[in-house]
């Protein structure tokens, strides 16, 4: 277990503060977390000198425009139709994959410290559409929990949004800071997540990120406390024994039960043309890619569609979980399950709309 | 404003001599002595080469001058130029590597804005200065952009110059090769002589481009050899086409073919039907 008191001592050097989102909870906790930080007030981010616009500054401030969205999913690819809340944006963790490192020019992790309006707006959204499924998470732009136990942002939600059957508040970290949410109640369908790679690959690529046995330790602990938990085992990356360090990460998963496990998702390394720019020196870059229909490289199709068939065998036998692919073509679903996955029965409940097959 | 003849402002201090390209002197202007004056600070001609040199050659013998304070001095001489924006990447590095000895006399960022035209000028030339010399002037002289340069760095030289030197390749195709070639190199650990071993192989090809991304991508061109043998085995002649998906990422592949008598539709018909007995191997490919 991290102790993450003394790891913010490491990756926090500087805290911003927009003018007028003193009050909230979450800036309460984490300034007396945080009391050798000087929090600097500013009327927007304009104002937070250019030697400071870097991951190892904060930038606190309330949200304006959709703070919930559809996952933008990716043009030609099919969507799993998650919905997505803004809560942390930006990452100190340093993955050397990360396609934040393409499109977020703001580098400074932004902190939105005021969750009553997205769970107000997920409530909405949920009674709107109460015979469906609503998948949502924090985890698109930013790790979910790397600074949650500073900010407890996380606890609105589950709180929130526990009352209601049919949504699904995932949230998805390389962390193992869990233990302050094992103690919530209720946690309605809350689901701990856990993004995974195999430590040869994660102690090279994953920056700061927890060790991968401690994340898959954090499972275990939030499904003591009741919660489930997912896996998204993404990136996938193709080396030459690629099997030899996937197969055991997977096999580490044998002592969760398949009803602990919400959902498990694979998707292989992917980059866009500018992500390739910034990372160019990485050895995983001269694998064979090829262009895909939404601007994406990604691994020729015949051997994505293999590397997909044996994770899921492997990962289906393991766990009995039938994981779904992310953002992958209508050729590769295909290919890998001989159908749509509306059509897989399996996955009914992460692709079609009815709530009653994703309980856990 | 004073006057100085042309022997004593030759013998200041040319450090300053940054600019090689620029508006020329026009002669009658020069003559009637209608141009700005140069500007000097101490020892140093801070600008006002090119009067110099065409006064000389016009036979003036002496030029109006201005001292102007040490503090901004290289900033003056970027706004007497006036060409924000349009330096070379020679008179930039000059302008970064003189800045570098002027230090704090100068303000950095109304310097980026002056050649530039914005704050990025100073990011951009620590980046250029860290390159080899060959790839450098391949930037001077517009063979590559610097974003390029820095991938194909690891290249030994005398390879660049081998792909440089290859007439008939367009900087797109040079840019190609030298991206592929840079990614081999690091992909199979070659060793200097080997990968310019691989450039000359490559470039004595009929389409060297064509035979580098084969050698880049050797699964894609076995797919693509084996996609081609096929349709030689099954549709050469027929007057049937087939085609694979680009880059054999997607659904299907697309046959087409046109007929003018019931004939020729059912030899184009019996041509399918032997397709459909290959069909396994197509599947394969995707």
């Amino acid at each position: 277990m991290t102790n993450w008191k003394t790891f913010y001592n490491r990756i926090i050097r500087q805290v911003y503060l927009e003018r007028g989102a003193e009050g909230f909870d979450a800036v309460g906790i984490a300034r007396r977390e945080l009391q050798n930080i000087d929090f600097r007030i500013v009327s927007d981010e304009s104002e937070i000198p250019e030697e400071h616009l870097k991951g190892t500054t904060l930038y606190l401030r309330r949200h304006r425009g959709h703070q919930v969205g559809r996952c933008p999913g990716s043009h030609g690819h099919l969507c799993c139709n998650y919905h997505t809340i803004d809560l942390y944006a930006g990452c100190a963790l340093g993955c050397s994959y990360c396609i934040m490192r393409s499109y977020l020019n703001f580098s400074p992790v932004t902190v939105y410290v005021d969750p009553e309006p997205a769970v107000q707006l997920v409530r909405e959204l949920a009674l709107q559409k109460k015979g469906e499924t609503l998948r949502i998470g924090t985890g698109e732009v930013g790790d979910s929990l790397l600074y949650d136990p500073l900010f407890q942002l996380s606890e609105p939600f589950i709180r929130g949004l526990s009352d209601l059957d049919n949504v699904h508040f995932e949230m998805k970290s390389k962390t193992d800071f869990v233990d302050h949410l094992l103690d919530i109640e209720p946690k309605g369908n809350a689901v701990i997540g856990f993004s995974l790679n195999p430590p040869e690959i994660a102690d090279l690529e994953e920056g700061i990120a927890s060790a991968v046995q401690a994340r898959i330790a954090a499972a275990k602990r939030v499904v003591e406390a009741g919660y489930r938990t997912s896996f998204h085992f993404d990136p996938v990356f193709r080396q030459a024994n690629w099997r030899e360090l996937y197969f055991p990460l997977i096999d580490s998963l044998a002592g969760f039960r398949k009803e602990a496990i919400a959902w498990i998702s694979v998707g292989t390394f992917r980059y866009t043309p500018p992500l390739k720019d910034k990372i160019a020196d990485r050895p995983y870059l001269y694998e064979e890619f090829v262009p895909s229909a939404d601007g994406k490289h990604r691994y020729i199709q015949r051997v994505r569609a293999q590397m997909y068939r044996e994770l899921i065998e492997r990962l289906r036998a393991v766990t009995g979980v039938t994981a779904y692919l992310c953002m992958e073509s209508a050729a590769i679903w295909k290919r890998v399950y001989g159908r749509m996955p509306d059509e897989v029965e399996e996955l009914k409940g992460v692709f079609d709309d009815d709530p009653a097959r994703l309980k856990g | 404003m004073r006057y100085m003849t042309l022997p004593d402002i030759a013998a200041l201090s040319r450090r300053f001599d940054v600019f090689e390209t620029g508006p020329a002197c026009d002669s009658q202007l020069l003559k009637a002595r209608l141009f700005t004056p140069l500007a000097v600070c101490g020892d140093d001609l801070v600008w006002g080469f090119r009067f110099l040199k065409a006064a000389g050659a016009e036979g003036i013998s002496e030029l109006p001058v201005v001292q102007i304070e040490p503090h901004g001095r290289l900033l003056v001489a970027l706004k007497l130029e006036n060409r924000t924006g349009r330096y070379s990447w020679k008179e930039r590095y000059s302008i970064y590597t003189l800045l570098g000895e002027l230090g704090e006399s100068e303000d950095a960022e109304s310097i980026s804005l002056a050649v530039s035209g914005n704050a990025g000028f100073f990011a951009m030339m620590k980046r250029y200065a860290c390159l080899p010399g060959h790839l450098k002037a391949a930037i001077n002289e517009g063979r590559l952009d610097l974003s390029i340069a820095e991938k194909v760095c690891t290249l030994p030289e005398a390879a660049c110059d081998l792909v440089f030197s290859r007439t008939g390749l367009s900087f797109s195709m040079v840019r190609e090769l030298l991206v592929n070639l840079a990614e081999i190199r690091r992909r199979d650990g070659l060793a200097a002589g080997e990968i310019t071993a691989l450039v000359r192989d490559v470039l004595a090809a009929g389409d060297p481009v064509k035979a580098l991304f084969l050698i880049r991508n050797p699964e894609l061109s076995g797919l693509t050899g084996r996609f081609e043998a096929f349709k030689d085995r099954y549709t050469a002649q027929t007057g049937v086409s087939l085609k694979a998906p680009l880059y054999f990422e997607g659904d299907g592949y697309t046959v087409s073919f046109s007929f003018s008598t019931k004939a020729e539709l059912r030899r184009k018909r019996e041509t399918i039907e032997r397709l459909e007995e290959g069909c396994d191997e197509l599947e394969d490919l995707l």
